[in-house]
């Protein structure tokens, strides 16, 4: 669409005046031009239609043209149309009023017809780039909102985690909301057997679309790696080329990757730069710890060797893992709660109400409370618990 | 991010201070220019006064480090602080590069 194909509704009582300006706007080439006498028959047109442009007179009988600006400004579905006064009455006041009504410029007779030609170029070009705008934002909202949507399905599901429950006997507690943006976190369970499963947590660098892109990357990835499940390092150091191989420079991700064995009691992993995991091994420790999450991040550097790190995992032993949004806040205090802040609260909370859905609810509460920041991350939050009892 | 790059004392000494994020990707192209373009060589990123880093600067640093390491640069970050440190140190990049504390 040209400008000239839009739609312009020319209002005086003056039939000399609207044959004149409707002479002017043709000769320039647009094609749809219409006419009305008086304010009232101006609001009935453009109920039934409504143009681009009005070119307004402001004395008018039956409705005048202030009483028309009033009446459209409104009206929603006219609020936006572009309103040109072209009027005899040019004293400040009358112009003031005009402008505050809602007219967006104004020309004043006699009628010049370059200036009006102009006045209407102007005023047609911004509608239409603002509508292509508006399009054109519409339309990458509502990708971004099923990207969003896509995210959250490549979580596990409600039902899948209970089966996890079941089959492997244990508490999990998963909670994932993407950022407004979207973004780089993903998390997730991979069964192996009856007996063995793993699961990951990982946070791609950046925000927005390449990063969640990438989050569909590595879950393809690891869906064809299954033999690599029950070595996390080597796991990791795959994955680390693939991704040294296919990232941009400098782009990567961090994570952790556990593989569970439910007949040793053995929890083996190794990570990549992660958010240090909050572990209560029974037998060993008394509260929450933190662990060492330390290594390269993957795919920044090719051919990186990463450490195998092995836990006992017995009846009752728990796992916090967690993203960086969740330690990146700034407490009461106005220092970042950090790692350490965490560690305090989740032992706290845990003491008092030592259930999975307490433990997770406060933390994603709290999380709400402090978030004031304007950049806004993906949270996730994985809690697994064994709860096997042993034979 | 704030920074200053000063050829003195036979080495290429970048300054960045305030925080070093995805926001600084353009201007960090100017630092790679200075170091591909150095006669010297010595590269020090001096992160005294850099408060905050975050994913993308961290994948900054390492590009910087890669284009250095082409030149067959010395390359080393000087002093990090807080939560930069932090980041380095969880990322292993002491592995890689040298960090002096």
């Amino acid at each position: 669409m040209t400008i000239y194909d839009s739609s312009i509704l020319v209002v005086d009582d003056s039939i000399l005046i609207r044959e004149l300006i409707g002479a002017c706007l043709v000769s320039a080439g647009y094609k749809d031009v219409s006419y009305a006498e008086d304010g009232e028959k101006a609001l009935a047109l453009i109920e039934q239609k409504k143009p681009d442009l009005i070119i307004l007179d402001l004395e008018m009988p039956v409705m005048d043209g202030f009483e028309v600006c009033l009446r459209l400004r409104e009206d929603p579905s006219s609020q936006n149309i572009p309103i040109l006064i072209q009027s005899g009455r040019d004293t400040a006041a009358d112009i003031t009023r005009a402008f505050e009504y809602g007219a967006n410029d104004m020309v004043v007779k006699p009628i010049k017809k370059y200036e009006i030609l102009a006045r209407t170029k102007v005023h047609l070009e911004k509608k239409i780039f603002v509508e292509r705008l508006q399009a054109f934002h519409d339309r990458v909202a509502s990708e971004l909102e099923q990207a969003r949507k896509l995210q959250l399905d490549i979580c596990p599901t409600a039902e899948e985690i209970s089966e996890f429950e079941e089959t492997y006997e244990l508490n999990i507690g998963w909670h994932y909301e993407p950022s407004s943006e979207l973004g780089g976190d993903i998390g997730g369970i991979l069964p192996v057997s009856d007996k063995q499963m793993a699961f990951f947590i990982a946070d791609f660098s950046g925000h927005g679309v390449a990063a969640a892109l990438n989050t569909f990357r590595m879950q393809t990835w690891l869906a064809s790696a299954q033999l690599l499940y029950a070595a996390p390092n080597l796991l990791l150091e795959e994955l680390n080329n693939f991704l040294h191989a296919n990232l941009a420079a400098g782009s990567y991700a961090t994570m952790m990757f556990f593989y569970l064995d439910l007949e040793t009691n053995e929890l083996s992993y190794a990570t990549a730069g992660c958010q240090p995991p909050l572990v209560h091994v029974t037998g060993l420790d008394t509260q929450f710890s933190l662990k060492s999450s330390k290594g390269m991040p993957l795919g920044l550097r090719a051919d990186w060797k990463y450490e195998l790190k092995k836990l006992p995992f017995e009846h009752g032993s728990k796992i916090i893992l967690y993203s960086d949004a969740l330690v990146e806040v700034k407490t009461e205090t106005g220092e970042f709660l950090g790692e350490e802040g965490l560690q305090q609260e989740v032992n706290e909370i845990w003491n008092e109400t030592p259930t999975t859905q307490a433990l997770i609810g406060q933390l994603v509460n709290r999380f709400h409370q402090r978030l004031k920041t304007d950049e806004p991350d993906d949270l996730t939050i994985i809690y697994l618990e064994n709860r096997k009892k042993q034979c | 991010m704030k920074e200053q790059v000063i050829s003195a004392d036979g080495a290429l000494t970048i300054s960045l201070s305030e925080t070093l994020s995805f926001e600084d990707h353009e201007r960090f192209r100017d630092i790679l220019d200075s170091i591909k373009s150095t006669q010297l060589n010595k590269c020090i990123f001096d992160l005294n006064r850099l408060e905050s880093i975050d994913s993308a600067g961290l994948g900054m640093l390492m590009i910087a480090f890669e284009t250095a390491e082409e030149s067959n640069l010395d390359f080393s970050l000087y002093k990090p602080q807080g939560q930069v440190k932090k980041l380095l140190e969880i990322s292993d990049f002491s592995q890689v590069m040298r960090i002096v504390s």
